[in-house]
């Protein structure tokens, strides 16, 4: 909770991706720069479009082609842990490795796991659940083995890969954590045979069967009804409070990041507009667009009278004609003629903590 | 409102029911084998009665499966309904101008399309609904062209009024589903479904694919829309709070039948159903410092082939007692306009938001 606790973990800095496609070059994310610290949660929310998902998959250097990491620095504080000592940070930058190197394959999935939007799809269909989370564990789980030295008592530790039988019971292990009833028998059901809810929860057993230092979660749980959804938010933060797993939590729904995420970062059009403590963007919103974005939604419980929701106007721009200035001048309630569709503004700390880019907080 | 004997209200209240919906059921046969026996049925839409008003929305809630949009669906006979009855007061259908009360289901070919003429749909899927061979002008022109509607110029203006109603340009007329982001096709899917001047518009999850600034306008759209043309809605979504933004009352559905049904304010503020409350818990709020008791339901929800017995949701339920094993509960009406399915409905003090 205190200052003095953060340990960053991901440090993005500067990034920017872009699409070389057919009709131009699209600038999915331009600028970009944020970070995920150790044990915490960062929620990332925004419209469709706006590359929060590809920022994602930049962090696991998975863009697909045409995209191009073009600008910026991913750098990732790598803990080895060797048993018994706690580790020493390997500082580097995720997106010199090798997209198809051994370096980012250990990390993708192993210390970095993900959860995508759509489980029917994420999932082979041909192989049971069991199956899927065994791959993920054979493929990085490692389980120390004990030589015990015959002379000298001495130790060896090694590391081997896990048995059939124990990623088996691992499987098991993990689809039982993330509350799918009768697991023994679930372990070899094949997704079609599972809800949509019960195969979220098996995508979430994957990405956690290692035991990851983070977790990308993009859109867990936008598939879902709200009873499966408080269930498998609440996993997540059991998971997160046993093994100091941080969480990057991709939502375009604000009610879910408000009881998930510690710190926001509201993105548009592949720019951070905005971003700070969960309780400073909720309550006291600086950006044009995130007091927009935060009007829009119907709110639970509040008396009706019948009136309509703020909303806001137009659409987002065409990444291939985005507007001058600030992207957002074309949609913004409070557009200054004359600057905002002339100056670009720049990243501004408004408050303690709370930072947004918009020319509302700069002098003339 | 309180004051008047029951009777009486129930009298006046159906004066000024659109469409009331009694019994419905639809059983979907599980085939097996070489010969296709049938060996039992899906019931995804149990024994449900509901009524609509003039001009008022009606929100189905539920969790995915639980019927709300095959109930929706088997309204206009999109799906044959297998049991139960639909009664709808029918302009087309009456004469000198006068509303005439019929039963959908036993109308003949000729007749249902005469009603199909006043009710019509907006379906979830912006993209999936919408033939991509066609344009939009062709694609809003379509039910006027199948009731013998489409007189070429007049036609035209019609619908680049209609475009310009829902918020498009005339000079989208020639384009086809493609050149659309979603909620500009959601936005061709209502227009369509307002060719024939209809009275009522079933809405299947309208605004459930589409992003949260696009959704508030779709909502707002519904609501302007309803307002100039004396629209009911029947609202079908998953998502309580807009189900509670554009709804004048709500219904919620499990396992096929329905739980309670209650003015929007009254349902949110006061369930009667153990389920209600639950569900309502289970939405997070778009509030930091809200700290919610949250209701966990054990399980999942109940298989609609093989429900358990009594009341479908005991298992699920944390005030069940034996008698919501045993007897499947009376759906009643305990409050003027709340009525609810729960054998402990009497004796229970729920929490509502």
């Amino acid at each position: 909770m205190s200052e003095q606790l953060r340990e960053p973990l991901i440090e993005v800095k500067d990034l920017r991706v872009e699409f070389d496609v057919r009709a131009g070059i699209v600038k999915a994310v331009d600028g970009l720069t944020m970070t995920i610290n150790r044990g915490k949660t960062l929620g990332v929310i925004g419209e469709s479009g706006c590359g929060k998902s590809v920022t994602a998959r930049a962090i696991l250097n998975m863009i697909p082609k045409p995209g191009k990491i073009t600008q910026g620095e991913i750098i990732y504080h790598r803990r080895l842990t060797k048993e018994g000592q706690p580790g020493l940070d390997d500082v580097f930058d995720l997106t010199k490795t090798d997209p198809d190197g051994k370096i980012i394959r250990s990390i993708r999935g192993g210390e970095i796991g993900m959860i995508f939007q759509e489980p029917m799809s994420s999932l082979t269909p041909v192989y049971t659940a069991g199956a899927h989370i065994n791959e993920a564990i054979s493929l990085h789980h490692l389980t120390p083995v004990r030589k015990v030295g015959d002379q000298l008592a001495e130790q060896v530790m090694a590391h081997r890969k896990v048995t059939k039988e124990e990623a088996r019971e691992i499987a098991i292990n993990m689809l039982h954590r993330v509350g799918i009833p009768k697991p023994e028998e679930r372990v070899d059901s094949y997704p079609h045979q599972l809800s949509g809810g019960q195969r979220q929860r098996v995508m979430i057993a994957i990405a956690l069967s290692c035991e990851p230092a983070m977790l990308i979660a993009d859109e867990p749980t936008t598939a879902l009804d709200v009873s499966i959804e408080a269930q498998i938010l609440d996993i997540m933060r059991e998971l997160q409070e046993s093994s100091n797993m941080a969480i990057m939590f991709i939502t375009h729904n604000l009610g879910v990041i408000a009881s998930m995420a510690e710190e926001i970062v509201v993105m548009y059009m592949g720019k951070v507009v905005e971003q700070g403590k969960v309780i400073e963007i909720f309550r006291d919103p600086k950006h044009p667009y995130t007091q927009a974005l935060l009007k829009s939604i119907p709110t639970l419980g509040k008396k009706k009278t019948g009136e309509r929701l703020a909303s806001i106007a137009g659409m987002t721009p065409d990444p291939f004609n985005l507007p001058t200035g600030c992207v957002f001048h074309p949609r913004c309630p409070l557009f200054m003629a004359g600057r905002c569709d002339k100056i670009a503004p720049t990243w501004k700390e408004v408050s303690k903590d709370h930072y947004a880019s918009c020319l509302l907080y700069e002098e003339a | 409102m309180a004051a008047v004997p029951q009777t009486q209200t129930n009298q006046v209240k159906s004066e000024t029911h659109l469409l009331e919906v009694k019994g419905l059921k639809k059983y979907f046969p599980i085939q097996k084998g070489l010969l296709r026996r049938t060996v039992g049925n899906v019931k995804a839409v149990d024994d449900v009665n509901f009524f609509v008003r003039e001009g008022e929305t009606l929100g189905l809630v539920g969790e995915s499966g639980c019927g709300k949009s095959t109930a929706g669906r088997s309204i206009i006979r999109l799906y044959e309904p297998t049991a139960g009855e639909v009664l709808f007061r029918s302009r087309n259908l009456g004469s000198d101008g006068k509303t005439k009360l019929v039963n959908l289901l036993d109308l003949n070919h000729a007749e249902m399309k005469q009603v199909r003429k006043e009710i019509s749909m907006v379906f979830q899927d912006p993209i999936n609904s919408l033939n991509p061979r066609m344009t939009v002008s062709d694609i809003v022109a379509e039910p006027m062209a199948i009731h013998g509607l489409d007189n070429g110029r007049e036609t035209e203006e019609v619908i680049i009024r209609l475009l310009e109603r829902v918020g498009l340009r005339p000079d989208h007329l020639r384009r086809y589903p493609h050149e659309f982001s979603g909620g500009q096709r959601q936005r061709i899917g209502i227009a369509r479904a307002l060719s024939l001047n209809p009275r009522l518009v079933i809405c299947d999850e309208p605004v459930s694919a589409l992003d949260v600034s696009i959704q508030a306008q779709t909502l707002n759209l519904l609501q302007d829309l309803q307002k100039d043309f004396n629209l009911s809605y029947i609202f079908v979504a998953h998502d309580l709070s807009v189900v509670q933004h554009i709804s004048d009352r709500v219904a919620v559905m499990y396992v096929g039948k329905v739980a309670e049904i209650a003015d929007a304010e009254e349902l949110y503020s006061h369930p009667l159903h153990p389920y209600t409350e639950a569900l309502l818990s289970a939405v997070p709020k778009a509030d930091p410092l809200y700290k919610s008791e949250r209701i966990v339901m054990q399980g999942d929800v109940a298989d609609p082939s093989n429900p358990p017995s009594g009341c479908y949701f005991h298992p699920r339920c944390r005030y069940a007692q034996d008698v919501c094993k045993l007897k499947t509960p009376e759906f009643r009406e305990l409050k003027p306009d709340h009525f609810v399915a729960c054998h402990r409905a009497e004796e229970l003090t729920l929490e509502g938001i």
